[in-house]
């Protein structure tokens, strides 16, 4: 807030008083009682009054305070504006492909929010947030295809799965309760069955060199979440972090690819020692390891010269005549060898390709990433409010949406070597609001997620989801619609979070009103 | 023929639109039935003279041509349906039951666009771009919802698309012979209506000299009817918005609204109009409401807003018939839009029933999204390249190359508001909202309009929100004041005159308000203020309350009557207002025409509720014959305006039709049900011919039972039998 004020007194000198100035100046959050700072969800430095359409693309007062708002701006456009293919002179980005999902970040991110359920996949719909994760029947994912499978491909080669051939129909569950609850409330409850046709997918499917058939395939979505408050969860300390593990130990089962009983294993966290935080899958440990823009677009950075497609791919088109073809006329430049098989694979394995965004875009993209506020959160003093936030912890919700936490030191991990030097927006010691234990747990539910775990995630902001991104879809493939479908999928039975639905179930339809209301507060 | 009519919209509603056409409408025997009462009248009148009383025969000449225009219509003119694929040239079209028919000329659609409402797949409106190629000649043409195209004769309607092909499906209609003959015989009998009034030894003129003070009449027991009832509502659950004095400092903002600079409070005044119908909302002023959406958007979501008008629409949002609904209504548990459906339908170019009201209650949505994301709120002044431009705070669209220091103001200033919104700090927003005033000045480098001007314009709006009240207030003094004036009249007693006296200075007072109301606005938009339905009626009722001053002393009941005549085009005035056009939204039609036409109605309808009134005095008194002698001659007196009003009302709504259905007649069931209320009041006046009716009782019962065909079509059409006025 100081350096906003600044700026504008600076500028506009007759705008603000220096009256209020001062009262805003002192750190302290406004007084509404005991749940002052409930409201900031985000702590002092990480919360933003915003509650418009716009709420969860504001900065924070930490970005100000770093003097960085330009960066952000930058930021900002690198990840709203299309990036164009190639290099060609006169477009603002580029360096998109030859192999991509999305030519831009806010297709996946609608109003930089929860992405929108799908009928049908198109890479080009906005909104559409979903990846399609195809594993085999143990869960691994298929390597031929990795984790962003490109379902765009420029000429000549071919998307590694063919959007029109694969179909994903909503049907309908019915849970133990028939869909309803005893005073006879009713709730729908719909889930994705998603099918490739076998001329859908491009190369074979194959586990590390091992073929699997598509009928064995198992083929899920995976949405993207909210993006604003990542730099808050980042700075949450790696001991407390492991101090929640160490709390659930026993109470619950945590997952042993991750977390041994005592300790992280070595898969749950990085050569640095920082645990596995992000993520459904909890697969990155801090926010500068994040590489979503290079897998997604394929835009060649100094860090990462290669493109984001698996080995497997590259084996199936340098084999395909189509590919062959065509190959030199696109790429002169690649006629190496005179064997059309051999340059065509050196093209896509190459470790030397033309860098198409520098290191200072990606820090002002990291600047951004970080510095995107967490909205305030709503009428929070009210007594239904508070009422709904005292059944939500009674019920136990609250044991693994964790209300609030106490960020560290926030010493920034330069995981690429792109800060360097440079400034960061940071939290530390902030009391945050993001409700969810940084833990991964099981729902057990029909055509679950990808391994069956999925970190609990953050609850903050997602009531103004619909204001925001014009939809209210939650669960990790928007199976639910609204808050209380998003409960009813935690009720499985042998889902770690059954014993707490059973206490939803009992609740009276005026509590059961209240928790909703107070989720959408936050 | 009133049985037969009556009994094809009872049809209609029970086996639908295109069978009673089919069946009723459109057959021989209809029109067969229609000629022979033409006919029948025409040798009739001829037989007794009729003639000799010039109006009176023009009148019905008049009638005859109409007919005769239908008839022309009915033969000679042909609708169909024209499917125009990009670039391809056609020159026919196809009706209705299958024949092609050919077009003098060629078209040829260049491109066809669907406009949507912004950041929503909402469809606002179809744009056909076309071409006509006569010959030599090509005429370049944009056909859209509410634009047609007219030529040749030929008129072509947005009606469809394909989405497919890309193509547009356009409704033709070719009526060349029966527009013409109708609407001079529209225009004939305007012309005979003014003559029959004019001229001195007309039935009517007769009646008005018999009817003096002098007149002997004895005991009178009067009937006043209340007829509007104060709603008040009582609140439980605390609605939060800002303050009333935070509220007023935004008010003084300025915005650029509807393309021009206004104070923020017309905005918000508009904003509340569209949503609530009303420029307040439970005590809480217009500046409030846009306050409470835009930082307490959870509170209002459930506040029942949303006025809803029609009753069928009620029931596609489950809103149990109720008039108001929140915004949480207008979607299912699942957060789907409930009218998704139907809008789908309507912009796949589906004949729906209430597509206007559906498109009214989708802007009314619209509206609160548009706000809510901040997109109509331009508020912020920005000069950047020598260009001044007004942006919405934290708008996404700011122009590049902005310093970063206003680029963070324009961004960032009113999350500073939002939260001392949230802190309650009322004081620190007041003055961030004065700066921000301020601020607005010096980037437009002085007052972006002139402080006269602006002064104005809240002027202008504090008036009208004051209209209701006074309107209402007014309606009911003139019914009071004519109700008392009538009894004293027929007591053979003078007008007392304090009750002219307080007429007359009612009367000055609303001269003198409407006077300020329409120099400030005139003001304000830079144009004569007659341009939209609010703004004529609103003349119209100022023009109404000069006329009664100058003509109040030669005929005492015509201080009621003026009080009546601006009562009422003040209400309706406000009926056109409570939907006003916000841009970027497709306004709703309403051409001055529509406002005269409801306007004119009404008034015919009022006058006979008077009638009926009397009768009903007449049945309570019936043993005394003066007095209900006397009462048959007033009834005789409010008859003929009444029937006259009537007539030319109907004629003015088949004239906007025209425009705007392409059909100046679509025998719609409060069309018929208007026919027929016509066609049962025009008998009492030919007591020559029917001498029942000089019977003062038998008269004055027909009257009572008369009413019922008004009632019927104004409610009965409306929630029973549906049709295209359902929504009026």
């Amino acid at each position: 807030m100081k350096t906003l004020l600044n700026v504008s007194v600076c500028l506009f000198s007759l705008l603000l008083l220096n009256g209020c100035r001062a009262k805003n100046n002192t750190e302290e959050p406004f007084d509404k009682g005991e749940y002052a700072e409930q409201f900031y969800s985000g702590g002092l430095l990480g919360t933003t009054f915003n509650n418009t359409s716009s709420c969860f693309e504001q900065f924070t007062p930490a970005i100000e305070d770093a003097g960085l708002i330009a960066n952000f701006k930058n930021g900002e456009r690198r990840f709203e504006v299309p990036h164009a293919a190639g290099m060609q002179e006169g477009l603002t980005y580029q360096g998109l492909g030859p192999f991509y999902n999305r030519t831009t970040c806010i297709a996946c991110h609608p109003g930089y929010g929860h992405g929108r359920r799908i009928t049908k996949y198109n890479s080009e719909e906005y909104g559409n947030g979903c990846l399609i994760i195809v594993t085999d029947k143990q869960g691994n994912i298929a390597s031929s295809l990795g984790l962003v499978p490109m379902t765009v491909a420029l000429p000549p080669f071919k998307p590694m799965i063919d959007e029109s051939k694969m179909t994903i129909n909503w049907l309908v569950y019915t849970d133990e309760w028939g869909n309803k609850f005893a005073d006879g409330e009713r709730y729908e409850l719909i889930y994705p069955d998603i099918k490739i046709a076998k001329d859908g997918i491009y190369s074979p499917l194959e586990v590390n060199g091992k073929p699997f058939n598509l009928d064995d395939a198992v083929i899920t979505l995976e949405s993207t979440i909210g993006i604003y408050g990542t730099g808050l969860l980042d700075a949450i300390a790696d001991e407390d972090i492991k101090a929640q593990y160490i709390r659930e130990t026993g109470k619950t089962p945590l997952n042993p690819y991750i977390w041994n009983g005592t300790d992280f294993t070595n898969t749950g966290k990085d050569a640095d020692g920082h645990p596995m935080r992000f993520d459904y899958a909890c697969d990155f440990t801090k926010l500068q390891a994040n590489v979503s823009l290079w897998e997604v677009t394929n835009i060649i950075t100094p860090m990462f010269r290669y493109f984001y497609v698996p080995e497997a791919y590259a084996r199936t088109s340098s084999r395909d005549p189509d590919v062959q073809k065509d190959f030199y006329k696109y790429y002169p430049e690649w006629n190496k060898t005179g064997n059309v098989e051999k340059d065509i694979y050196a093209f896509i394995t190459s470790k030397e390709q033309p860098v198409e965004m520098d290191v200072q875009a990606s820090y002002d993209l990291s600047v951004w990433m970080r510095g995107l506020a967490v909205p305030a959160a709503r009428n929070i003093n009210e007594p239904e409010i508070q009422r709904g936030k005292k059944i939500f912890e009674e019920i136990g919700c609250a044991t693994c949406h964790r209300p609030s936490w106490t960020t560290g030191d926030d010493i920034i991990v330069d995981s690429y070597g792109i800060i360097g030097n440079k400034p960061m927006p940071r939290y530390p010691r902030q009391k945050i609001w993001p409700y969810t234990d940084m833990v991964q747990h099981q729902l057990k539910m029909v055509n679950d997620i990808r391994t069956g775990w999925c970190r609990t995630t953050p609850l903050w902001g997602r009531g103004l989801s619909r204001k925001a991104t014009g939809h209210a879809d939650r669960m990790h493939d928007c199976r639910a619609r609204n808050v209380i479908e998003a409960i009813m999928w935690h009720g499985a039975k042998d889902g770690d979070a059954r014993w707490t639905v059973d206490k939803f179930r009992k609740l009276n339809k005026e509590e059961r009103d209240a928790v909703v209301r107070f989720i959408d507060a936050v | 023929m009133v049985a037969v009519l009556g009994t094809a919209t009872v049809l209609e509603r029970l086996y639908g639109t295109h069978t009673v056409h089919h069946n009723i409408y459109d057959t021989v025997p209809f029109v067969l039935l229609w000629m022979g009462i033409a006919v029948t009248a025409l040798i009739y009148i001829t037989k007794r003279r009729l003639y000799k009383q010039l109006p009176a025969f023009l009148i019905h000449i008049s009638l005859i041509v109409i007919l005769m225009g239908a008839g022309v219509t009915w033969l000679t003119s042909t609708r169909g349906r024209i499917k125009l694929l990009p670039d391809e040239r056609m020159a026919y079209y196809t009706d209705v039951e299958g024949i092609n028919h050919n077009l003098p000329f060629n078209l040829q659609l260049r491109r066809f666009d669907i406009h949507y409402y912004p950041h929503s797949s909402m469809p606002m409106d179809f744009v056909s771009k076309i071409i006509a190629i006569d010959g030599d000649i090509t005429i370049q043409a944009t056909i859209s919802m509410n634009h047609i195209f007219s030529y040749r004769g030929y008129r072509f309607y947005q009606s469809g698309y394909d989405l497919n092909t890309n193509a547009t499906i356009l409704s033709v209609s070719h009526d060349p012979w029966g527009i013409a003959i109708t609407y001079t015989g529209y225009f004939l009998l305007l012309i005979s209506i003014i003559g029959y009034l004019l001229v001195r030894r007309t039935h009517f003129r007769t009646l008005l000299s018999s009817f003096t003070y002098k007149s002997s009449l004895g005991r009178m027991t009067g009937i006043a009817v209340l007829l509007f009832a104060g709603s008040f509502s009582i609140y439980a659950k605390q609605l939060h918005t800002i303050p009333r004095d935070v509220a007023d400092k935004m008010s003084h903002l300025y915005i650029l609204h509807n393309d021009r600079i206004c104070p923020f409070q017309t905005f918000a005044r508009e904003f509340t109009l569209k949503l609530y119908g009303r420029p307040t909302y439970k005590g809480f002023m217009a500046e409030q409401v846009v306050a409470g959406w835009l930082f307490y958007y959870d509170d209002w979501a459930e506040e029942p807003i949303f006025k809803i008008k029609n009753r069928e629409l009620r029931h596609l949002l489950d809103a149990k018939n109720k008039r108001y609904i929140t915004l949480k209504q207008f979607f299912d548990e699942n957060h789907q839009y409930k009218l998704e459906k139907t809008i789908s339908k309507l912009a796949a170019g589906e004949e729906i029933p209430n597509k206007r009201a559906i498109q009214e209650v989708s802007e009314k949505l619209q509206i609160v999204t548009m706000l809510t994301s901040g997109k109509v709120l331009k508020i912020l002044p920005l000069q950047h390249s020598g260009n001044l431009r007004w942006f919405a705070p934290g708008s996404t669209e700011l122009p590049e190359g902005l310093s970063t220091d206003k680029w963070t103001f324009m961004r960032q200033s009113f999350n500073y508001l939002h939260e001392l919104v949230a802190k309650e700090e009322w004081e620190d927003a007041k003055v961030f909202l004065t700066k921000q005033r301020e601020y607005q000045v010096k980037e437009c480098a002085g007052e972006p309009v002139g402080h006269v001007r602006f002064r104005a314009e809240r002027i202008y709006n504090y008036l009208n929100n004051q209209l209701t009240t006074l309107s209402v207030g007014l309606v009911c003094l003139g019914i009071l004041c004519l109700v008392f004036t009538t009894i004293r009249l027929a007591k053979q007693k003078l007008i007392p005159k304090w009750l002219l006296l307080m007429g007359n200075i009612i009367l000055i007072f609303f001269a003198i308000y409407l006077s300020v109301a329409i120099a400030a606005r005139w003001m304000v938009s830079g144009h004569i203020p007659m341009s939209n339905g609010f703004e004529t009626m609103q003349f119209m009722a100022w023009s109404a309350s000069l006329l009664t001053l100058l003509f109040a002393k030669r005929f005492s009941l015509f201080i009621s009557f003026g009080m009546l005549v601006t009562g009422l085009s003040l209400v309706v005035s406000i009926l056109g207002e409570s939907n006003p056009a916000i841009t970027p939204l497709m306004p709703v039609l309403h051409s001055p025409l529509l406002s005269i036409h409801v306007a004119v109605i009404m008034l015919a309808y009022c006058l006979f509720a008077f009638m009926m009134l009397n009768g009903i005095a007449a049945l309570i008194l019936r043993r005394n014959k003066t007095q209900i002698t006397m009462l048959h001659t007033l009834s005789l007196i409010q008859l003929y305006p009444a029937i006259f009003l009537l007539t030319i009302g109907i004629f003015i709504g088949a004239v906007w039709a025209n425009v705007s259905w392409g059909t100046y007649w679509s025998w719609d069931p409060k069309e018929v049900w208007a026919l027929i209320t016509l066609i049962i009041y025009v008998l009492p006046l030919h007591n020559q011919s029917l001498p029942c009716f000089n019977k003062p009782l038998f008269f004055h019962i027909y009257l009572i039972v008369s009413f019922l065909s008004v009632l019927i079509t104004y409610f009965g059409v409306n929630f029973i039998l549906g049709g295209m006025h359902s929504y009026a």
